[in-house]
């Protein structure tokens, strides 16, 4: 073994009560971060999840209609004292074929699909719901929201007159999957389509307003053959959405909306939650790299003679050095094992103990092999630093002077 | 076992020439003045002298701890004084042995294993041969029976056995060596004093003792006294009167 393994671990062992008091408290402190990193990995999860599962990432559509003066304004001439808004017609992105091909093939994007949306009402019988009609391609759009697998009754399927409904407006007209429903755009185009599959999006509001047909029937209804309301995408990162949307104006002239935009107070929940868990992080490393280094110094005070010695008969200052930064990496790593599993308890005993009325638990936690690599790594080398001041006190001890005062 | 270092037996094994050291920066007090001196291989010498006469200065420079303020200190004939930090180490490491007054084992180790030390920490690792030879060694200072002890449990007579062997791990030419007996029983002493004898016939190896004892320093082949900073006095066996007034006075 070389000789500042064999040191070190001896020191380490000599020392029982500091090592089990230092190891104990990186334990504690590495399973808080593990405990912790799982439930608001597991909250923000959720969060996304629940949010972001039923949407895009990314929107893509044409600019808002704006109102454009008939008479060219002149300095000094007042044409019109209010200009109103024009009213926003449903306008086909034109060549989105191409739009959608070179978008989709952006770093970072996951999934693309056209979609044509548009007002509607569903009628049955007597009853008449208004919806919001979604024309989709079934295949490329299931890769962003997942609808084949929010799928409850029926199969995700939408071929000719094919519709998908959610679970509520399922209800509100008492239909199951292979009845009938007619669908009217507010410019009365009409339509009876099949109920293919009942989805549910996790939101009674959703599973109540929307309704997907085929892309090409939403094409007919809404007068738009050939042509696309929007682009959606999904991506990679979340967190990186803005970025791309912003890329993606820029290169189509088309306007881009990410869900940081569009879902504002998502954004800063998510952010808190990682402020405050990198707050909470901070202090912990901190007070673990303290101890680990209070610990060194003490010991490199008890055994300065011994280091004394040992240079004097050919132990180079390197090779000191060494055996304490040793000490500390090895304090930070195997506490951050010990750590790690104590984190795992936790995280059961908490799951187990917190939960809803109906049995199932209260927080989603995902124990993942990122959770123990990542703290098991910053203990590692939070140990190593710790010890660099210790390491270097022991390294400069004048053997002649420690070897004759201690 | 480690090799010898390559020292001639013509060369001096320690040579020190005008060595001065001073202490301080604003006020500098000087507790070496010029001092000059040989050690011959074989040569089992002690050095005297009364509490601030400058030994434990003069045997720090002697063991390149320390570094003089002028002058040069020559082991087995290479200077010294160019050497950084590192090479010293290494250097003092496999050409001199140090027994201290207290035997400065490490207490959490074996006795093998604390005979091992400059060797091991010297090249970084033990090899069987290390091992080997420090067992030997072990059994060559009587401590055949006590290899795995821990230094806590070793008494105070072994304790410095162990030392003695850890000294002679790297086979050194000069062993530099504190009051090696300041701290024992006569007895003991007497064991300790004989030890050091045999392993200086056996293996050639040059002692320099620092000692208070004049009983100790009577019994050595040379007797170098310091006074102030000064050798003042240094005498061979044989040279003085043979009436057992070997020892300088003071």
């Amino acid at each position: 073994m070389p000789f500042e393994w064999f040191v070190a671990l001896r020191y380490l062992r000599e020392g029982k009560m500091q090592t089990a008091l230092i190891l104990g408290a990186v334990s504690i402190g590495i399973a808080v971060v593990v405990f912790l990193s799982a439930l608001i990995g597991g909250l923000q999860a959720s969060l996304i999840s629940k949010i972001l599962g039923s949407q895009a990432h990314i929107i893509v559509h044409l600019p808002e209609q704006e109102a454009r003066l008939l008479i060219a304004e002149q300095e000094g001439q007042i044409v019109s004292t209010k200009v109103e808004k024009p009213t926003q017609r449903l306008q086909a992105i034109s060549g989105w074929q191409d739009v959608v091909k070179d978008v989709g093939l952006r770093p970072g994007v996951v999934a693309i699909s056209a979609v044509v949306s548009g007002s509607a009402f569903v009628v049955r019988g007597a009853t008449t719901k208004p919806v919001a009609l979604r024309g989709i391609e079934p295949e490329g759009f299931s890769r962003i929201i997942g609808l084949a697998e929010k799928t409850k009754a029926g199969r995700y399927q939408l071929v000719g007159t094919e519709a998908m409904i959610g679970a509520e407006l399922a209800v509100d007209f008492a239909v199951v999957p292979g009845d009938k429903l007619r669908i009217v755009t507010a410019t009365g185009q009409a339509e009876v389509f099949t109920v293919a599959g009942i989805f549910d999006l996790g939101s009674k509001d959703l599973n109540e307003r929307v309704v997907f047909v085929p892309l090409r029937a939403a094409q007919t209804l809404f007068d738009l053959v050939g042509g696309i309301s929007s682009i959606e995408i999904k991506v990679a990162d979340i967190f990186g959405a803005e970025t791309v949307a912003r890329e993606i104006a820029s290169r189509t002239g088309l306007v881009a909306d990410s869900w940081t935009t569009t879902n504002p107070q998502l954004l800063v929940a998510l952010q808190s939650q990682e402020s405050s868990k990198n707050v909470i992080l901070f202090f912990i490393t901190l007070t673990v790299a303290l101890g680990i280094a209070s610990v060194l110094i003490v010991s490199v005070v008890q055994k300065s003679r011994e280091i004394g010695v040992m240079r004097a008969v050919g132990t180079s200052r390197s090779r000191v050095l060494r055996i304490f930064l040793i000490q500390g990496g090895l304090v930070g790593f195997v506490g951050s094992l010990f750590g790690s599993g104590l984190g795992v308890l936790l995280v059961r005993v908490f799951v187990r103990l917190m939960r809803n009325p109906d049995g199932s638990a209260m927080f989603p936690v995902t124990l993942t092999l990122a959770l123990f690599v990542g703290p098991t790594a910053l203990a590692t080398i939070v140990g190593l630093l710790a010890a660099v001041a210790p390491a270097r006190r022991a390294a400069r001890l004048d053997p002649a002077e420690v070897i004759r005062y201690g | 076992m480690a090799d010898s270092a390559p020292v001639s037996e013509k060369v001096p094994v320690l040579q020190i020439r005008s060595v001065v050291r001073e202490f301080g920066t604003k006020v500098k007090t000087r507790i070496l003045h010029s001092v000059d001196l040989e050690l011959q291989r074989g040569e089992f010498s002690a050095l005297i002298g009364p509490s601030g006469s400058g030994k434990s200065t003069l045997l720090n420079l002697m063991g390149l701890l320390d570094r003089p303020t002028s002058g040069e200190i020559f082991i087995g004939g290479q200077a010294t004084s160019h050497l950084d930090d590192d090479a010293l180490t290494s250097f003092r490491g496999r050409t001199l042995g140090f027994v201290f007054q207290f035997h400065h084992l490490m207490p959490a180790f074996s006795a093998l294993e604390n005979v091992m030390i400059p060797a091991w920490g010297d090249r970084g690792f033990a090899s069987a041969e290390l091992r080997a030879g420090a067992e030997k060694l072990l059994c060559e200072v009587g401590l055949s029976e006590r290899v795995h002890n821990r230094a806590s449990d070793l008494s105070g007579g072994e304790a410095q056995r162990v030392a003695i062997a850890r000294a002679l791990c790297q086979n050194p030419p000069l062993v530099l060596a504190d009051e090696p007996t300041g701290n024992l029983d006569t007895k003991t002493a007497d064991g300790i004093f004989t030890l050091l004898r045999r392993f200086n016939r056996e293996r050639n190896t040059t002692f320099l003792i620092v000692t208070h004892d004049p009983r100790l320093a009577g019994r050595c082949d040379r007797i170098i006294q310091l006074v102030d900073g000064r050798i003042v006095g240094d005498r061979r066996r044989g040279e003085g009167p043979e009436d057992g007034t070997f020892l300088p006075s003071s």
